[in-house]
């Protein structure tokens, strides 16, 4: 680091508000530059020299606070908190009105259950008969191709006869 | 608890819990606004206008800056206002406060040895406040958060929202002006003094 960055942090060095290492190597920098050395004790000079003129006690009147207590307005924001509250109250009053709409509604249909039962076993009742119909149909070509089988088995048992008759 | 947890239960409703926020930070604003005005009645005044405009404000607070340095950014530019409006109505009473004058050249009669350590021995407080009184503006605040504050350039720099190399400069070349008119002011007295 060169002599202009040191003397760029002076101010905060005299301040001790480096970091360890910073404060650390502008006290090593201060140890070879002269330039840096009178900076820093003109700066802690002037600091002295300064608050020795503050020797009157800067204090604040014993009154202060509570005139500043008395002039502000303290229910400036509980009123807003008030307000935000109400309109949670409001939020609230709307979310249990939207609750038994939906209450009714989803108790409304619970008269006609009946009628809903019916509805859902004729459904099902047709769906059944739907996919039974082919499958009943094939049964019976089946029936039928098997018995055709069989008598033509018996021909066949008959024939093999007679020809052994001949013989 | 800390101050922004303060200011967040101040602005849900605890309002009362802003006298705490006074306990904490009415000494420092006072010395600080004291520093401008060097008048009592003028420096509580303006002290109370601080906290009012600041507990007003509360709600555009953002924490991304602490607490602390936005208030002083608050008292800071009050007071710079309030040392416009002030040289707007007076020329600065640095050469015609007679009486204090007569003060500094007094003490300065019986100087010891160099003028500084006179002065700090003599510790002429009308003197020095006057020098800084006559600052210019930028050097002014700067050399009154740094030297009679306490605060570091870095500090100084969030508050003023200035950035920190520019404070460092402000305050070495400040320093030098401060000086200078010191060095000029005790010479001048001394003369005269002596004459």
């Amino acid at each position: 680091m060169c002599c202009n960055e040191y003397r760029n942090n002076l101010h905060e060095y005299v301040s001790g508000k480096l970091s360890e290492l910073e404060s650390h190597a502008t006290a090593r920098h201060l140890k070879t530059c002269d330039k840096c050395r009178r900076e820093v004790e003109e700066i802690k000079g002037m600091k002295g020299f300064l608050k020795s003129g503050l020797l009157e006690n800067v204090m604040p009147p014993m009154d202060l606070k509570s005139g500043i207590m008395a002039s502000i307005n303290l229910k400036k924001y509980k009123v807003k908190y008030k307000n935000s509250l109400g309109e949670l109250a409001n939020w609230g009053m709307s979310l249990v009105a939207a609750g038994l709409i939906l209450l009714f509604v989803s108790v409304a249909p619970t008269g006609n259950i009946v009628q809903v039962q019916n509805d859902w076993d004729n459904t099902r009742e047709s769906i059944r008969e739907k996919i039974n119909q082919p499958l009943s149909s094939i049964n019976e070509r089946l029936d039928k191709f098997t018995n055709r089988i069989t008598q033509l088995d018996g021909i066949t048992g008959r024939m093999e006869r007679k020809k052994e008759g001949g013989n | 608890m800390r101050d922004e947890e303060i200011v967040s239960y101040i602005v849900k409703g605890k309002t009362e819990l802003f006298s705490v926020i006074i306990d904490r930070y009415q000494s420092k604003v006072f010395s600080t606004v004291y520093h401008y005005t060097h008048d009592q009645e003028e420096a509580r005044d303006l002290t109370q206008e601080i906290f009012i405009k600041l507990y007003n404000n509360l709600q555009s607070y953002k924490s991304k800056a602490s607490f602390s340095t936005w208030l002083y950014r608050i008292a800071v530019n009050r007071c710079i206002d309030w040392t416009r409006k002030k040289k707007l109505q007076t020329v600065s009473a640095f050469y015609d406060s007679s009486d204090e004058e007569i003060d500094i050249y007094d003490t300065i009669a019986d100087r010891v040895e160099s003028p500084e350590e006179a002065l700090i021995k003599q510790e002429n407080k009308v003197y020095i406040r006057k020098v800084v009184e006559d600052l210019p503006e930028i050097y002014k605040t700067v050399i009154i958060l740094y030297y009679f504050e306490d605060f570091s350039p870095q500090e100084i720099s969030d508050i003023t929202g200035v950035p920190k190399r520019t404070i460092e400069t402000r305050l070495y070349r400040g320093k030098n002006l401060l000086k200078l008119r010191l060095e000029e002011l005790i010479c001048g007295g001394e003369k005269n003094v002596l004459q």
